[in-house]
């Protein structure tokens, strides 16, 4: 088991699981739009709260058990229209800290680790067929943050439950850097 | 020929009916040019129709995403009722807002709302309704709970900047970037387009557009909807006029009318506790505030801002009004009147009172012919009318200077002759006759003998008396007369003489006639030694030369 750091974020990867944790570039107007995510070997060249003149762009940390494409949107849309049935998608994202301590970003001990009844096929960026999501929002070490995940297929719904909620478990959140 | 004219050609010429009239074919142009912005190579080089292309990927319900606003709420780009802003994701290099991010807002249902899942219809935008339970998150966080997201609002403006429930937090996906509507404006929209879809567009608080963008006379481009009117000057910063000022305007038959153009940012002004809304254009303003809606334009308008605008006339009280053969507008501090053949003219608030109690330019004055004139030889202010003058000091106030002996005052030499500045209110009697004080003498008007003036040492005596001596003396009706050893003004009863060795008397009434008859001055009685006085019931005069006493109980006169 590996562990995946980054922005005061650490993950300790399962074996079979890939990540991502990074900061979106800033886009120039008109520009071509390039990878999704900044990588760790990229990190240090931003800042979290930068501001391109469209927003504040924090962490974003993506975790899989399959093949992360390049270009993600920050709900993992592109990686999950590739998963598979058996496939499970974690997505970490935090917010700025004007939405800490807020009542829909409730602090709490640890990030939330869902059951396997809490998975519906309805609570989805996007609906895609046989896929179930799970969301919550939170405040976990004085830092607010978006718990999403995404399974595969039903079939497989209880031990892919089990893998993000291992997953989840095990991260931990230290102070933004 | 560029792309986007090739297709619109393709459109044209071709595509659904070879007899589109003008109208269908701009609204057709439009529909292309959202679907280039959409999917240019699909739409120039697959068998499908404009309508098709412009909602762009992932349309239809079974593909997933969330329907847009304006498909299910009446063409509104805005969350319908039940629904919040419940948090945003932007999509980057968008053409539809001309390559930069498009912003996309998630209006999830409240709890407890109604909705119900389903697919949108009645356009290519057949995405899902309040199906999805998902949520970006970055707005309205004090909303914990929350339903599905029941449709989307798009804008080209980042959200925090015009909700302010709205945190800056940047999420992205860029595979929404080709979604789209056919209710949504197509490529690269204006930056009144985007204002006016930002506010909900055809469906939302300024209702359907009436008449379409065009270029400004003031510069700038403008475009009218129902409920507003929303412009662009050429500094920038979209604006727009809505409410009283709107139908105000549009009673002034817009920019075909009076006022012209909208040429300025919308403003407030403020006046003694009042606020009122500002709309400025080419040739005039229109003030709303709370109760009432005006309009200033014109010749007045011009002369209202020369002469101090807001800050020193105040608001107006009123539109403008026909007066005879001009116009008048009444201000807080200060009516402007406008007639043929003469400039506008202003009377400020110096005047303002006493003008309506003198009846406007209707009244004794009439219109003015001058504005306030502050001469430098003195403090005395003044404005002219038809007919007189009204003079103003800030101890006095104002008075006004009225014919006849407004005429009477200028053959004198007006301020620079011997009477010099008005000092007192003209009176004027019921006989025709006028008197009025000036600083160094008296002028006084009757219609048999006309204008005669007294000046020292006869002023000091006349002001010193009360009026009923001057009743039965009556107005001067000569100047100053000298004889050797005396002097004298004759009045109406009497005369007040004049004598080294007496001083002033006044003598009036039956002693005057016999003293009079006697040969006054040069007669057996000379000159006055004293004023007629009160004796009992009789009066008395001591003469020179002896002593008259009137008795009203027999009507004589006797020497004593």
């Amino acid at each position: 088991m590996a562990d995946l750091v980054g922005h005061g974020i650490t993950v300790p990867l399962p074996s079979g699981w890939e990540g991502r944790i990074g900061i979106r570039q800033p886009v120039l107007s008109g520009a071509v739009t390039g990878p999704a995510l900044r990588t760790l070997a990229g990190a240090a060249a931003g800042a979290d709260g930068a501001d391109d003149g469209s927003g504040n762009r924090y962490p974003v940390t993506h975790l899989a058990n399959f093949a992360l494409p390049a270009d993600r949107g920050d709900f993992g849309s592109g990686a999950v229209d590739i998963m598979g049935t058996t496939d499970c998608l974690v997505a970490l994202i935090e917010y700025g800290p004007e939405n800490v301590d807020t009542a829909l970003f409730a602090r709490r001990p640890s990030l939330p680790q869902p059951g396997a009844t809490d998975f519906d096929p309805n609570t989805l960026q996007h609906k895609i067929r046989s896929q179930l999501g799970y969301q919550r929002f939170c405040t976990v070490g004085g830092r607010a943050f978006c718990v999403y995940v995404v399974i595969g297929g039903s079939r497989n719904l209880v031990p892919l439950a089990g893998s993000a909620r291992s997953v989840l478990g095990g991260i931990r959140i230290g102070a933004a850097r | 020929m560029s792309f986007t004219e090739t297709v619109v050609n393709k459109l044209a010429t071709g595509w659904r009916s070879r007899r589109a009239d003008r109208r269908s074919f701009l609204a057709g142009a439009a529909v292309v040019g959202s679907a280039v912005a959409t999917s240019p190579w699909r739409w120039a080089t697959t068998p499908i129709s404009a309508y098709d292309a412009v909602c762009g990927e992932g349309a239809l319900c079974e593909q997933g995403w969330s329907v847009f606003c304006c498909s299910i709420n009446a063409g509104a780009n805005q969350c319908p009722p039940g629904s919040f802003v419940a948090g945003w994701w932007k999509a980057d290099n968008s053409g539809f807002c001309c390559g930069s991010a498009r912003y996309y807002i998630d209006c999830n249902a409240m709890c407890g709302s109604d909705w119900q899942c389903r697919c949108g219809s009645g356009s290519c935008d057949q995405r899902r309704v309040a199906c999805n339970q998902f949520r970006y998150g970055q707005c309205h966080q004090e909303i914990a709970c929350y339903g599905p997201v029941v449709c989307r609002v798009v804008t080209c403006t980042p959200p925090w900047q015009f909700d302010a429930s709205c945190t800056a937090t940047s999420l992205t996906d860029n595979r929404t970037v080709t979604h789209s509507a056919p209710c949504l404006p197509g490529n690269c929209p204006s930056e009144l387009t985007k204002f006016y879809y930002d506010r909900g567009g055809p469906g939302g608080r300024y209702g359907p557009v009436t008449a379409p963008e065009r270029n400004s006379a003031a510069g700038g481009r403008v475009m009218t909807t129902r409920g507003a009117l929303i412009y662009q000057l050429r500094t920038g910063g979209v604006q727009v006029a809505t409410g009283a000022v709107l139908a105000k305007y549009r009673a002034l038959e817009g920019s075909r009318g009076p006022l012209g153009e909208i040429s300025a940012p919308m403003s407030t002004a403020t006046d003694g506790g009042t606020t009122a809304t500002v709309a400025t254009f080419q040739h005039g303003m229109i003030v709303a505030a709370p109760g009432w809606t005006r309009a200033i334009r014109g010749t007045v308008y011009d002369h209202w801002r020369r002469m101090g605008g807001f800050r020193l006339l105040g608001f107006p009280m009123e539109d403008q009004a026909v007066a005879g053969t001009g116009i008048r507008q009444l201000f807080q501090r200060g009516v402007i009147y406008d007639f043929p053949g003469y400039p506008p003219f202003l009377v400020n608030n110096h005047y303002l009172s006493l003008y309506r109690e003198m009846g406007y330019a209707g009244g004794l004055l009439g219109a003015p012919r001058s504005d306030e004139v502050r001469p430098t030889d003195g403090r005395q202010y003044y404005t002219t009318f038809e007919k007189g003058r009204m003079y103003w000091t800030p101890e006095r106030g104002a008075v006004a200077l009225l014919q006849p002996l407004f005429d009477a005052w200028k053959a004198t030499g007006a301020e620079r002759g011997p009477l010099g500045y008005p000092t007192g209110v003209q009176k004027r009697y019921p006989n025709g006759s006028h008197a009025m004080a000036f600083q160094k003498g008296n002028l006084y008007y009757t219609k048999a003998h006309g204008a005669h003036m007294i000046f020292e040492p006869f002023l000091a005596k006349w002001r010193n008396t009360g009026s009923t001596v001057h009743s039965r003396l009556g107005l001067p009706i000569t100047d100053r007369v000298d004889r050797s050893g005396s002097s004298r003004v004759t009045t109406e009863h009497g005369a007040m003489v004049s004598s080294a060795a007496y001083g002033v008397h006044l003598v009036y009434g039956p002693i005057y006639k016999v003293w009079q008859a006697a040969g006054a001055e040069g007669g057996r009685f000379g000159l006055p030694r004293t004023d007629v006085f009160a004796v009992g019931d009789r009066t008395r005069c001591d003469f020179q030369g002896g002593i008259l006493v009137y008795d009203p109980a027999t009507g004589k006169v006797s020497e004593l």
